[in-house]
């Protein structure tokens, strides 16, 4: 389905609407997440699709799904963007986290907050492709497997990359100490 | 102090903490300075990496944007096409006229040799 999909969208541009609708959310998501605020979330996003659009004739199927190249496109804007952006505020998690904890007691909301707010910190000091790798696997809820499929890695590699990553969050929230 | 749990590998990352209210400071008094960390680390991701969806007008307006590209990418692609056709409708027009032509003077020449087939000049 989706390889006709694709296969449409190559003879006919005007059918890349079908694979827009179907990973706007997904890509937007996983922008959102790097960069932490709505508004270079939206514009990546668009950059990524327009990227796509003009690329997809030298798309290859190379048996990884469609949102993987979807998924690389993202990765290399978002990963120009940090470049570009070395010294930069992001707060807009903040809003996520505020409204996880509108039911909660004040006091819980704060501790919730800081809690969280510690873990973010030490989250944006994790290279990119660990923070991919937490994405993906949280806000996407995706196996190890198709992780592996989108960052080109087997999923035992993927397996191995986790655990080094949550233990080098805890090395992070550490150092913040 | 925050506690995270990895599965089947407790890890442990401390953090200061500013002193809180009664609860907070009841803890430190025992020695501990700060609350755990409730659940697994896992669960404290799942917690901070909720799913975001885009606003639904920028959702549509670049719906809308990526439409026109598409047609617009669409487009000139007949136009490259069609300069060959015309080309090559040209040339072979050309060739037919030429031959036509051709054609009818050596037509003209033979009828006027068969009308005056050897007078003899004056």
């Amino acid at each position: 389905m989706e390889e006709e999909l694709v296969e449409q969208a190559r003879a006919d541009p005007v059918a890349f609407g079908q694979l827009y609708d179907r990973y706007v959310n997904r890509i937007y998501n996983y922008i959102y997440h790097r960069v932490g605020n709505q508004h270079d979330a939206e514009d990546l996003t668009a950059r990524t699709f327009f990227r796509a659009l003009s690329h997809i004739d030298h798309y290859v199927d190379r048996g990884a799904p469609f949102s993987a190249w979807l998924y690389r496109i993202a990765h290399n804007l978002v990963a120009n963007w940090h470049r570009d952006r070395a010294r930069r505020r992001t707060i807009a998690l903040d809003e996520a986290i505020s409204l996880m904890a509108a039911q909660a007691s004040p006091h819980d909301q704060a501790e919730a907050r800081e809690r969280s707010e510690a873990l973010r910190k030490a989250m944006r000091k994790l290279g990119p492709e660990r923070q991919q790798l937490l994405i993906l696997k949280f806000t996407e809820g995706l196996s190890n497997a198709e992780i592996g499929q989108i960052m080109g890695r087997s999923e035992g590699a993927i397996k191995s990359l986790y655990h080094r990553t949550l233990l080098a969050l805890q090395q992070e929230m550490r150092e913040d100490e | 102090m925050f506690e995270f749990r990895l599965a089947g590998h407790p890890i442990r990352a401390t953090r200061k903490r500013k002193m809180g209210p009664a609860k907070t400071r009841a803890r430190s008094a025992i020695g501990d300075a700060a609350p755990a960390m409730p659940g697994s680390l896992d669960d404290a991701l799942r917690g901070l990496l909720t799913p975001v969806d885009p606003p639904t007008s920028f959702r549509d307006e670049l719906a809308r944007e990526l439409a026109a590209v598409a047609r617009h990418k669409k487009s000139p692609q007949i136009l490259l096409q069609r300069p060959p056709d015309y080309r090559r409708g040209f040339l072979i027009g050309a060739l037919l006229s030429s031959a036509v032509s051709l054609a009818g003077v050596i037509a003209v020449i033979w009828r006027r040799r068969a009308q005056h087939p050897s007078s003899p000049p004056c």
